[in-house]
């Protein structure tokens, strides 16, 4: 027993021993050929070496000694230095040939002939708007987000298109949002093509009481289509922007309305994702509750080997924290990349939520132009009909103008008074918009009525007070917060009133109402209208976009590989470092090259 | 084992434990012994699902070394390129010498010549030789 215990002891330190023999033993060896140390493996032509002769050798000598070696020169002169261009014979390496172009006395140094190719910048007339693609230190027109600029702090597209010219089209990426305008001149043609499925207009709509397979499972909020041509807008078309990709197959699934969606609504749409063939599907959205039948779609789509992109959310609070979480994001399913968003510094927009457990990378998400489903009609109410104690103004200097009763709402405490029969309307003449496909009203509004007293908001075709003739759309009382948006497809091309009435009895009264940000947003066929927004909901397209990318190039890949890829292929940010689990940026060159570690490696003696 | 054998290795490992302080911490060389073999040994590993390391450029370099842990920047290396076909080798062969050797594989691509993180370390044992 201890003479074994010797052994041992002594074959460990034999073993040292060995390793130095090792080298001296091989050297005077033949070396397989392949063994060569620190050799660096580029991009380079693969039958070709440059060599650096000796500057007294004569162009004949240099051709004679190429042709000693059974190669062929092609030049005898390149450059300054006079470099020999050799070609090789089929079957010799470059490696041989350089190390036997290097063993040669009338030889300084001899090196590949490497590659280098145009950087791929496409033609779109808005591409240079689009710093979260190639980041100059541009400022975006109509930009509302300060920020500093640092040129090149980008997802590295330009390299990423070199590599693979934009190309994700055989990847089908989902976006679970308002719907995607379909029609829009820089998405038409990268829309996926439902129609052996039975989903003619590239998707499907989930919102409650809207036709299943809407002609329009378009877009009747904006948010949707800007996610989606962030993805993908058709690079290189001379149209508007470019997406990540520039070939793409994206699936509209109209899951949210302005307001929002539902379990029911988000749980139908991922099925529908993954049930016709997406691999990656774009979540630009997000909720505070744990909701397990969404995760239990979350694991389905983990299942089939389906990537979700989501949100980190726009309130600059921590994931990790269990006061604030947000879901799909917190959902610990390893096919679920959370995404933050990064200012065009790469800095983390105050905006921005984080979580070193829970927020896997960052991405541009700040003033980032893309498409919008048509154009937006906006209104500061400086032009209503009103009636009693309505008033337009604005609570105090920057803050947006409102419409509010009493008129003194600003004023905390303020009521609104007894026997009131206020209305509040304006004529919208939406005959410039003829031939859209949809239009909606859009504000929000603020409200605390007296029991018995209403607030109601209706319409009327033609014009005039809509309260006279027009179809009443609510009729509250009590307290709420509302995001209301309402169908007015009906007005398209024609002339509809749109306003608001209190009306209150001869006892009680309460604080009243304010509305804001009113505007109808339209879905033109053939829109070609871009908008700038804020948000991590613009960051994650960035990142599905790399996803499908990895994907399309790497055919192979499983979900977990796609994964790896972005989280690790990206760029360490200091702004990240503590505040997401990578502590990286997406960058899309870094993923294409990112190579996975080799797994089930095994040895076994063969002989001696 | 023989008992002429076992008689061997106990003697020589009674000496080596006289001589393992000079030899392994002083680096010296020629520790005599049992003579040292090389041994063919075959490493497998499984595919890569990149593209990149599936086509020209792309590969897989492995390295070997006599320490666990051994550092790759100063390591040798087999180079495995990609030849033909639907995929780069995902065999090879290294001449190695007796005792431990430590194996590690690397893959890379023309886009990445540096190439992957390496995989996990494996550890193959080549005999000595007979008893001279």
């Amino acid at each position: 027993m201890i003479a074994s215990k010797r052994a041992v002891g002594f074959l460990a330190c034999f073993g040292a021993a060995a390793s130095i023999g090792y080298s001296s033993l091989t050297a005077g060896q033949a070396m397989p050929r392949q063994m060569v140390k620190a050799r660096s493996v580029g991009s380079y032509v693969g039958d070709e070496v440059l060599v650096k002769f000796k500057s007294a050798l004569t162009s004949q000598a240099r051709i004679n000694a190429v042709s000693g070696f059974g190669d062929r020169a092609l030049h005898t002169n390149v450059g300054t230095r006079g470099l020999t261009l050799v070609k090789l014979p089929r079957g010799r390496s470059v490696e041989d040939a350089m190390n036997a172009y290097r063993a040669m006395t009338d030889v300084e140094s001899v090196q590949p002939n490497y590659i280098y190719k145009k950087l791929l910048a496409p033609n779109d007339p808005s591409y240079a708007q689009l710093w979260g693609l190639h980041n100059t230190g541009q400022a975006v027109v109509g930009g509302d987000f300060p920020t500093s600029r640092v040129p090149a702090a980008d997802i590295g597209a330009e390299q990423a298109w070199d590599m693979n010219g934009g190309d994700c089209g055989s990847a089908i990426v989902a976006v679970l949002d308002t719907g995607v305008n379909h029609t829009h001149a820089d998405l038409a043609a990268n829309m996926w093509d439902g129609s052996s499925a039975g989903f003619p207009n590239h998707g499907a709509n989930f919102i409650t009481g809207e036709v299943a397979n809407d002609p329009m499972p378009a877009d009747a909020d904006g948010h949707g289509t800007h996610v989606a041509a962030t993805i993908g807008a058709v690079g290189n078309n001379s149209v508007g922007t470019t997406g990540v990709c520039w070939k793409v197959q994206l699936m509209a699934l109209r899951a949210l309305t302005s307001s929002g969606g539902t379990t029911a609504s988000v749980v139908a749409g991922l099925s529908f994702a993954v049930s016709h063939g997406a691999k990656v599907v774009n979540m630009s959205f997000g909720g505070a509750a744990f909701d397990p039948a969404f995760q239990s779609e979350i694991v389905n789509a983990r299942d089939n080997g389906v990537v979700v992109v989501a949100a980190a959310g726009n309130d600059g609070t921590d994931n990790d924290d269990p006061a604030t979480p947000q879901y799909p994001c917190d959902f610990s399913q390893d096919n679920v990349i959370c995404v933050a968003a990064l200012d065009q510094a790469y800095g983390l927009t105050a905006f921005s939520n984080f979580g070193a457990i829970n927020v896997d990378v960052g991405a541009p998400g700040a003033n980032v132009l893309s498409a919008w489903p048509g154009v937006t009609i906006t209104d500061d109410f400086s032009t209503w009909t009103r009636s009693g104690a309505w008033s337009a103004t604005s609570c105090g200097s920057g803050a947006p103008p409102v419409l509010v009763n009493p008129s003194n709402w600003c004023t905390v405490g303020s009521t609104y008074a007894n026997g009131a029969n206020d209305v509040a309307y304006r004529d919208f003449d939406l005959s410039g918009i003829a031939g859209s496909l949809n239009a909606v009203a859009t504000f929000s509004t603020f409200h605390e009525i007296a029991a018995g007293d209403l607030y109601g908001f209706a319409r009327r075709a033609g014009g005039g007070n809509p309260f006279s003739g027009g179809q009443t759309v609510f009729q509250v009382s009590g307290a709420n917060a509302l995001d209301v948006s309402e169908n007015i497809s009906a007005c398209i091309g024609a002339t509809c009133s749109l306003g608001f009435r209190l009306t209150s009895g001869g006892a009680g009264v309460d604080g009243g109402i304010a509305v804001g940000f009113f505007g109808i947003n339209t879905t033109q066929p053939g829109s070609n209208v871009y908008q700038v927004l804020n948000g991590t909901s613009m960051a994650t397209p960035h990142v599905s976009g790399v996803a499908a990318m990895i994907w399309a190039y790497n055919p192979n890949y499983t979900y977990a590989d796609v994964v790896n890829s972005v989280k690790f292929g990206g760029d360490f940010i200091a702004a990240l470092q503590g505040n997401t689990v990578s502590g990286r940026a997406v960058d899309a060159a870094g993923s294409l090259r990112f190579v996975n570690p080799p797994v089930g490696v095994t040895a076994v003696l063969s002989g001696p | 084992m023989s008992r002429t054998r076992y008689a061997w290795v106990r003697a020589w490992a009674t000496l080596a434990l006289v001589l393992v302080a000079a030899a392994c911490d002083g680096g010296g060389n020629g520790l005599g012994g049992p003579p040292s073999i090389t041994a063919g040994v075959q490493v497998s590993w499984t595919a890569n699902r990149e593209a990149a390391v599936n086509r020209a450029g792309g590969g897989y370099r492995v390295y070997h070394g006599r320490t666990s842990g051994f550092d790759l920047a100063t390591a040798s290396f087999i180079d495995v390129p990609y030849n033909s076909g639907a995929t780069a080798p995902t065999s090879t062969s290294l001449l190695l010498s007796s005792g431990d050797n430590f194996i590690k594989v690397v893959a890379y691509s023309a886009l990445n010549p540096n190439g992957s993180a390496p995989s996990g370390e494996i550890t193959v044992s080549v005999p000595f030789a007979a008893a001279p």
